[in-house]
């Protein structure tokens, strides 16, 4: 399932800076739903490792800021694509 | 291309309906099966005097004539065996010899070291009777001499492919040279004796008293008995390979083993007795057999004659494995302490892989040894006299068990022949284990280990497809990830198509090495395929496959209970010398994938049509 271009534009633009605070190496590189508009894929790269964030749509519409920066910070955290110290 | 090359080496298949067509008779068997034992006439004789002499040599007053007793003692040793082996084949009439009667009567241990040895000494007799053939070849041209572990390597390799045609189309081969050999055998041992005693040739020297007894002595003359013994191997290949005859299969068998062991007893005696008479000692470059040819009838025709075919016998000496290891190795495997691959008939009606699997491993050898006879026979005799002595104690236990008539009788006999057979493996062990011997005893222990291993697995795996305790799961959802080469193409565009019809979920991946225009990618991509999304990850290391194989993982987690399917684009070259031209990328990626859990990996084949 593919979002529209619109869709894709606003969630890169709530989560790059994010990603960037956490550590600038960090690329946007795309972002998939799948077809039961549940799971939200984000997928980013530092590096050569790739990863898929995952979100389920509904609450990330309406997460809060801070709530969204732990958990992309957890998820990232839990792949060793973190250090110690969360920039 | 490959199709019609093995079509013109080996023939075209056959049905499996022809398979007891491919049962051969008595006198085709005994070409088959009784070249390995009758080629050892061509260097038994000389094994028991290069151990004489070796003791000659270190300064101990050894008789040579000594190696004629030792002759007759080995001869009686055959007719005990051969006489145990007669019984087993009316016991086991579906072959497999020591592995089959130790399976029934002595345990697995037992059963599998009676296998391996089996197996072991199938792949030395090609090792050795090749290597003897071409030593039989270089001592008549020496020129050769240099070039006999490529010799050796070639006649393998033509041995393999004349069994591959079938065991019928391997015994007319072989058919001509066995009987021409025993023929050129018995006109050398007559020739050899009509000079003899028409005083052509001078008698040896009489006896002048021996050593005085020592354990040094007894070592010496049990080294002497236990090289001679080599006479022996073979034996055991009817008892193997009873399913080979036509039936009444057991009846078929024992006399075709009888007249074997009595073809042996005989040469070899009478090629003891002439060695002796014409005072011939082991010379490297000459085989023993060569130089009483040369004494009887001088440097000509039947010299030649008499040479080229113990090259021959020696060469297809080999073949008794052919025939015999494939056969026990498919026995082993049903049981599941070899590959299945070995149980399973080729073409031809013969166990191929078997086949090409003892090849590899005797060239293996002959390269390892540097094709000589005497370093590759003291690996030789542990395995068979092990065999042997496992079969007889394995039918001691058979008759104990039995209530047919004058099974009294037989198991002492068999008892007698075990017994034996046991001192002869202890003599050939301690007198040979520190020539090589060690080697097969290492090497028994190793195949023990790997067979029980590759049962432990078979039984794990059985346990693990087993549907005992199955429990039918949710239903499957899945997402497709097709790797893509970068802008769209016919084949890429299938595999989507594809992905779409197996999936709502269809995600394409690119690799980028660094040289692609990522934007002017998006914009093709939508143009082709605006509702699957393209992932484009960068790979500062220029590597395809590490990064994708990440991305899988990650997907693999994106969603719970998700079956990742990759579908991988790729064509078919038109020629197969096009494929060379390509990246073989499609292959790294499918083996790295085949060992990643729940990931599914599906191919889209595009043919090329130039």
């Amino acid at each position: 399932m593919e979002l529209t271009p619109e869709r894709k534009r606003s969630i890169r633009q709530r989560l790059e800076p994010l990603l960037a605070a956490l550590n600038p190496e960090f690329r946007f590189v795309e972002v998939i739903l799948d077809s039961e508009r549940r799971n939200l894929g984000v997928v980013v790269q530092k590096g050569d490792q790739p990863a898929v964030l995952r979100f389920d749509f509904v609450r990330y519409v309406s997460m809060p800021e801070a709530e969204l920066r732990s958990n992309l910070e957890e998820q990232l955290r839990s792949r060793k694509m973190l250090g110690n110290s969360s920039g | 291309m490959l199709r019609r090359l093995k079509q013109i080496l080996i023939g075209s298949p056959l049905e499996t309906a022809a398979l007891p067509d491919q049962r051969l008779s008595k006198k085709a068997a005994l070409a088959v099966l009784a070249s390995d034992n009758l080629s050892s006439t061509a260097y038994a004789t000389e094994e028991i005097l290069l151990a004489l002499t070796a003791g000659v040599a270190a300064g101990m007053m050894v008789p040579l004539h000594y190696s004629i007793p030792l002759a007759g003692a080995i001869a009686v040793l055959t007719a005990i065996v051969t006489i145990s082996y007669g019984q087993t084949m009316h016991a086991y009439p579906t072959g497999g010899g020591a592995y089959t009667v130790a399976k029934e009567n002595l345990g697995v241990t037992a059963a599998l070291a009676g296998g391996a040895a089996l197996l072991l000494d199938y792949i030395l007799t090609v090792a050795v009777s090749v290597a003897a053939g071409i030593a039989a070849i270089t001592s008549a041209v020496p020129s050769l001499y240099s070039h006999r572990v490529l010799l050796c390597a070639l006649a393998v390799v033509v041995l393999l492919l004349v069994n591959l045609r079938g065991v019928r189309e391997s015994a007319a081969v072989l058919a001509g040279p066995v009987y021409v050999f025993i023929i050129a055998i018995y006109l050398l041992i007559g020739g050899g004796f009509v000079r003899y005693f028409q005083g052509e040739v001078l008698p040896p020297p009489p006896p002048t008293g021996h050593e005085p007894w020592s354990i040094a002595y007894v070592f010496l003359l049990l080294r002497g008995f236990s090289s001679g013994c080599v006479a022996l191997t073979g034996v055991e290949a009817v008892a193997n390979g009873v399913r080979i005859f036509r039936p009444p299969v057991a009846r078929n068998a024992s006399i075709t083993l009888y007249v074997m062991a009595g073809l042996l007893a005989s040469m070899f005696l009478g090629t003891s007795f002439l060695a002796y008479m014409y005072g011939f000692t082991p010379r490297p470059e000459e085989t023993l057999l060569s130089q009483i040819g040369r004494a009887v009838y001088g440097t000509g025709p039947i010299y030649y004659g008499i040479q080229a075919t113990t090259m021959v016998i020696l060469i297809l000496a080999a073949n008794t494995s052919f025939a015999g290891f494939p056969r026990l190795a498919s026995i082993v495997a049903q049981d599941r302490f070899l590959p299945r691959q070995l149980a399973n008939l080729g073409d031809r009606l013969v166990f191929s892989n078997g086949m090409m699997f003892l090849a590899l491993v005797a060239i293996g050898l002959l390269i390892a040894f540097g094709a000589d006879v005497h370093s590759l026979i003291p690996l030789y005799m542990v395995g068979v006299f092990l065999a042997f002595t496992l079969s007889q104690a394995g039918m001691v236990i058979h008759w104990r068990r039995s209530k047919e008539r004058g099974r009294g009788w037989r198991m002492a006999f068999n008892g007698f022949g075990a017994l034996t057979t046991a001192l002869v493996l202890l003599v050939v062990g301690a007198v040979k284990f520190k020539d090589g011997a060690w080697m097969v005893v290492v090497a028994l222990g190793l195949l023990m280990f790997v067979f029980r291993r590759i049962r432990d697995h078979y039984y794990a795996v059985s346990r693990e497809l087993s549907l005992m305790d199955y429990e039918k799961p949710e239903e499957l959802r899945h997402t497709a990830v097709v790797p893509v080469p970068g802008s769209p193409n016919k084949m890429v565009l299938a595999a989507i198509e594809y992905a779409r019809s197996i999936s709502k979920d269809v995600i394409a991946v690119h690799i980028n090495l660094g040289g692609d225009d990522r934007e002017e990618l998006a914009r093709q991509w939508h143009a082709w395929t605006p509702d699957v999304p393209l992932v484009v990850l960068e790979s500062p290391y220029r590597a395809i496959v590490q990064p994708l194989m990440r991305f899988i993982d990650e997907i693999h987690n994106w969603r719970d209970e998700d079956v990742v399917t990759v579908v991988i684009p790729e064509f078919v070259t038109g020629r197969w010398w096009h494929h060379f031209l390509h990246n073989q990328t499609t292959a790294y990626l499918k083996v790295a994938l085949l060992f990643k859990p729940h990931v599914v990996v599906t191919s889209v084949p595009h043919h090329l049509r130039r």
